[in-house]
């Protein structure tokens, strides 16, 4: 493969790390901030109300009917609007997948600094409680906890949370311990800072945000996975709330009798929505690196 | 023969590290447990006011007397005993079932894995050794609509091919499909191997490790010597990562699983666990927990055993 | 046009391949890029550089870091990963009175766009360019040139033993069966003193000291018995004592074998006592070479090179130990390799700049002059106009 080196004039700036970014991590992350944006609009839209038909609004002679001008998505087997009740159906993860993105990042940085910052027996207390964590895979334990409580999606998102902490923790050690192999936080010591001012200020806003960001991302792709899994198994958003497995789920009765865009249009939505948030996050990742690298 | 000791004496360090974290996730579990709204305590409580005495014996007619912790110890020591207690559901003992739903999931879990590597192995060689871009930025594509296409959409699609092309539309769905034809635990592996979310990673994480071995400075004696490139790449640069990535992606798996084995009702870990929270069967979620924990850690102690055979730092001084 | 090292210009292949005659390696031109992401310019790590070896000869190569002394010899090897590497130049390699030159092909794979001599603009198909070359070099990796690196420990692999690389060496170089190499690999262990070979050849790099890691590498590279050895700072990052070990090991080795040795490194003593011709580079050039005792001669009286001045003065002679004079380190810092000055790259270094030639230095690159019985200077002091 034919490579070009152009020599830049001297006096010329340096280019933005995105103009170095490859062509393809730059459509990625173009592409997953239009998903993000959609996915926060739609919420944003059904939250105010400024939906295309009404959420519940039945209409029995228009059942199962195809896509058409009037409803670009087709409508569903009791006649409603499926574009309608996609739309709506951010509102089944999006408050939540917040939540277990907050409780993910929160409890990984504070575990995370626990483990590399005191190290010691700190350390191998916590690195055990993430090692239990991480044991048990995650459904496993989200089915546990649905049999033992009722399986309302908030509290559902708080152990998918929990579960993340262990993977937003090692990375965040794992950073703590490369600046302290540099002597980075030594020097700060040295000046005099105060350990949650290291902490807060210089190792986590200053080195570990944009993997917090980074992780918020794929965190966000996660919850609208695991809700739609959830939902579609008949353990998460329980009808007539919209969403988007619950969608695919009524859909898949009727992809025998034909009628295909009912379950497809709501399963291609979250595979394109997950696509995007997955993108972003390893576009965003490979962007800072190439920043970082200066 | 000290080489074995050193073995033996790494391993044993690693069972006990194991045997410990399964501890704690049986500790976890049973004190979710008796969170539980809806304890056997309650009952009592609820049905009127008891005094004290009424109240112990009733504990102990449930055997819940003592504090937690002398409750989990009885528990700890039943589990160790493999007693796993009795389902609410059938009243059969649930060690019985867990082993035979776990070998069956094993199965899945294994040739699911099987695949993954073999679509993650070749993208991940070909776009760090190959000299196309283009071609490898499509795989990377492919790679990354595979890892976000929901599995139990793509399941249901790989259940109405076969039924419409195989049983020539009958209208009917035919469950589970591996009654029919032992062949098909095929479809779930394949589904399973290919969309459980972690393709897209698993190449990552070789081309990352790929790419860094690439870089060492032996390899730039082996090439300075004239010898092959790939001998000298191949136990840090491929055999190493591929281990730990798909050790460490046992989980995921196992969690795909539950929804794989819905879709198809195939009757592993997941589908028990799917009834057994619809049902509130606690003794046998339990259990499963229990089992899922023990092949996550034994995944990694078949990782820890690779490392001993092939990184001599290891074992050796 | 080809400069020779006795200042010679031959223009034709003929005159090439006469002026081959007894050499073992020829190097012409050798120009080795990369490029600075970060700054969008390129990195002249190796500019014209143009030397040759004899066998049995040791060349040494001796510069700050950075002045492209290592690039040099991963090029000659053909170890240079980075894009985009080798643009230009000839390494001519003779053996039994034929002559081939191992960078043949390469203008197919590069497209230069120059501007006032210098590349604005340059376009590679490395992957394809490396494959072809690796095909060429396969031969003589291994069996005719072999390398030693710095960082003994981190270049020989952790995940095999001593004795199998050593061992795999001796297979592939000298096409020996493995019970025979093994054989072989032993001797060569005891030859590079190493106690109890038998035991070492099962020890891994990481158990080794540095030391003794360096003679196992001697060892493995000289296996094969190769005709030429690439030394890439052989000593540095080692203790004195084992350095000078290390130095007496190649003393002895390249009198016994006759291999010739390409030398790379910073330490002026350790080239003094190995190299019979040396080089010394600066900014990706080779600023002036010759017999070593005529470059390392005097600080003053020889024709030298202003650099090759500086820099000796900036060692500690007996009689400036005596004397307690205080040691001159060159003025000024080590060129920004990403912007070199248009002139002569050592110009705003120079303590040696006379009015007379002051503008052409400031100008114009010097060419290579000959000062002496095959002693060259890249300095406008030695112009004869």
């Amino acid at each position: 493969m034919r490579h070009t080196f152009t020599q830049r004039k001297l006096d010329a700036a340096a280019p933005h790390p995105w103009k170095r970014l490859r062509r393809m991590d730059r459509a990625f992350i173009v592409y997953g901030l239009v998903v993000a944006v959609l996915v926060v609009g739609c919420y944003l839209c059904s939250l105010v109300g400024w939906l295309p038909y009404q959420l519940d609004g039945m209409d029995l002679n228009h059942m199962n009917e195809a896509p058409s001008l009037g409803h670009p998505f087709g409508t569903d087997n009791m006649g409603r609007d499926i574009l309608t009740r996609i739309i709506a159906g951010t509102q089944a993860f999006f408050l939540p997948g917040l939540l277990a993105i907050v409780i993910a990042l929160v409890g990984g940085s504070l575990a995370g600094v626990l483990g590399g910052y005191y190290g010691g027996f700190t350390d191998k207390l916590t690195s055990y409680l993430l090692n239990v964590i991480d044991s048990i895979p995650k459904f496993v334990l989200l089915l546990l906890v649905i049999a033992i409580f009722k399986p309302d999606i908030y509290f559902i998102m708080i152990i998918v949370g929990a579960t993340n902490i262990p993977t937003v923790a090692s990375f965040i050690k794992g950073k703590i311990l490369f600046l302290k192999g540099r002597d980075f936080i030594e020097a700060a010591a040295a000046l005099g800072l105060s350990d949650l001012r290291i902490i807060f200020k210089h190792i986590l806003y200053h080195h570990c945000l944009p993997l917090l960001i980074i992780q918020a991302t794929l965190g966000m792709g996660e919850a609208i996975l695991i809700e739609a899994s959830l939902s579609y198994l008949g353990f998460g958003v329980q009808e007539p709330m919209a969403s988007w497995g619950n969608l695919v789920a009524a859909g898949n009765n009727y992809v025998l009798q034909g009628v295909f865009y009912y379950a497809a249009f709501p399963a291609l939505v979250i595979m394109l929505a997950i696509l995007g948030f997955y993108l972003l996050g390893d576009g965003l990742n490979n962007l800072f690196e190439e920043e970082e690298r200066g | 023969m000290k080489i074995a000791f050193k073995y033996l004496r790494y391993l044993s360090s690693e069972i006990v590290i194991s045997l410990a974290l399964l501890m704690g996730v049986s500790l976890l579990a049973f004190m979710l447990l008796q969170a539980a709204p809806g304890s056997p305590m309650d009952m009592y409580i609820q049905a009127g006011s008891i005094s004290a005495e009424e109240l112990d014996a009733a504990r102990q007619e449930l055997g819940v007397q003592g504090g937690v912790i002398k409750q989990y110890l009885i528990y700890a020591g039943k589990l160790c005993r493999g007693d796993f207690g009795f389902s609410a559901e059938t009243g059969k003992p649930v060690l019985p079932v867990l082993l035979i739903t776990t070998w069956r999931t094993l199965k899945l879990t294994i040739g699911a894995m099987l695949v993954t590597l073999l679509i993650a192995v070749p993208i991940a060689l070909f776009s760090t050794l190959g000299s196309r871009a283009r071609g490898s930025a499509l795989l990377s594509v492919i790679a990354y609509l595979l890892s976000s296409a929901p599995m139990f959409w793509l399941g249901y699609l790989v259940i109405f091919g076969v039924t419409r092309t195989y049983f020539s539309f009958t209208g009917e769905r035919v469950m589970p499909l591996v009654s029919v034809n032992p062949w098909f635990i095929l479809l779930p592996i394949v589904v399973l191997g290919a969309s459980n979310g972690t393709v897209s990673e698993v190449i990552r994480y070789i081309k990352e490790q790929l790419s860094r071995v690439l870089r060492e400075d032996y390899i730039r004696t082996a090439r300075a010597k004239g010898s092959s490139v790939i001998k000298h790449a191949f136990k840090e640069g491929f055999l190493i990562p591929v281990v730990n990535v798909m050790a460490a992606k046992v989980p995921y798996v196992l969690s795909g699983a539950v929804i794989v084995e819905q879709v198809f009702n195939y009757e592993g870990l997941g589908n028990l666990a799917w009834v057994s929270a619809q049902n509130r069967d606690y003794a046998v979620i339990l259990g499963i927990v229990i089992f899922a924990a023990i092949l996550v850690r034994l995944a990694d102690l078949l990782k820890n055993l690779v490392y001993l055979l092939v990184n001599p730092r290891l074992t050796a001084r | 046009m080809v400069l020779t090292r006795d200042g010679a210009r031959a223009t034709s292949n003929e005159q090439l391949a006469t002026t081959m005659m007894n050499a073992l390696l020829k190097v012409q031109n050798l120009r080795t890029y990369f490029f600075s992401k970060r700054s969008g310019r390129f990195i002249r790590a190796v500019d014209d550089v143009s030397f040759e070896m004899r066998p049995g000869e040791t060349f040494g190569l001796v510069g700050e870091s950075g002045s492209g002394k290592s690039v040099t010899a991963l090029s000659v090897m053909g170890l240079v990963r980075d894009e985009p590497g080798v643009l230009a130049g000839r390494v001519l390699y003779q053996e039994n009175g034929k002559s081939v030159n191992l960078l043949e092909g390469l203008p197919n794979y590069v497209k230069l766009e120059q501007r006032d001599a210098e590349v604005t603009r340059l376009s590679k198909d490395n992957t394809n360019w490396l494959k072809a070359h690796d095909v060429k070099m396969k031969p003589l990796r291994g069996r005719k040139f072999s390398m030693i690196f710095q960082n003994p420990k981190s270049s020989m692999n952790p995940y095999f033993t001593i004795g199998d690389q050593i061992i795999e060496s001796v297979m592939w170089g000298c096409r020996k069966k493995r019970e025979e190499a093994k054989k072989q690999a032993v001797d060569w262990l005891r030859r590079v003193y190493i106690d109890l070979p038998e035991r070492r050849m099962q020890e891994y790099s990481f158990n080794l000291s540095g030391g003794m890691c360096q003679r196992a590498m001697i060892a493995m590279a000289l296996a094969c018995r190769p005709k030429l050895l690439i030394a890439d700072e052989p000593t540095t990052g080692l203790d004195a004592t084992i350095q000078s070990v290390i130095v007496d090991l190649l003393l002895e080795l390249k009198r016994e074998l006759k291999v010739a040795i390409l030398l790379i490194t910073h330490n002026i003593e350790v080239i003094g006592r190995l190299s019979d011709y040396i080089g010394v580079m600066y900014a990706g050039r080779i600023m002036e070479s010759g017999p070593s005792d005529t470059v390392l001669k005097g600080r003053r009286t020889a024709r030298n090179h202003p650099y090759t001045i500086g820099l000796l003065q900036s060692l500690p002679g007996e009689d400036q130990v005596k004397r307690g004079a205080r040691l001159k380190a060159i003025a000024g810092d080590v060129p920004d390799v990403t912007d070199l000055p248009v002139g002569c790259k050592f110009y705003p270094r120079c303590a040696l700049k006379t009015p007379r030639v002051d503008k052409k230095c400031k100008t114009q690159e010097p060419p290579v002059f000959k000062v002496g019985k095959g002693h060259t200077c890249r300095c406008w002091l030695y112009t004869t106009k």
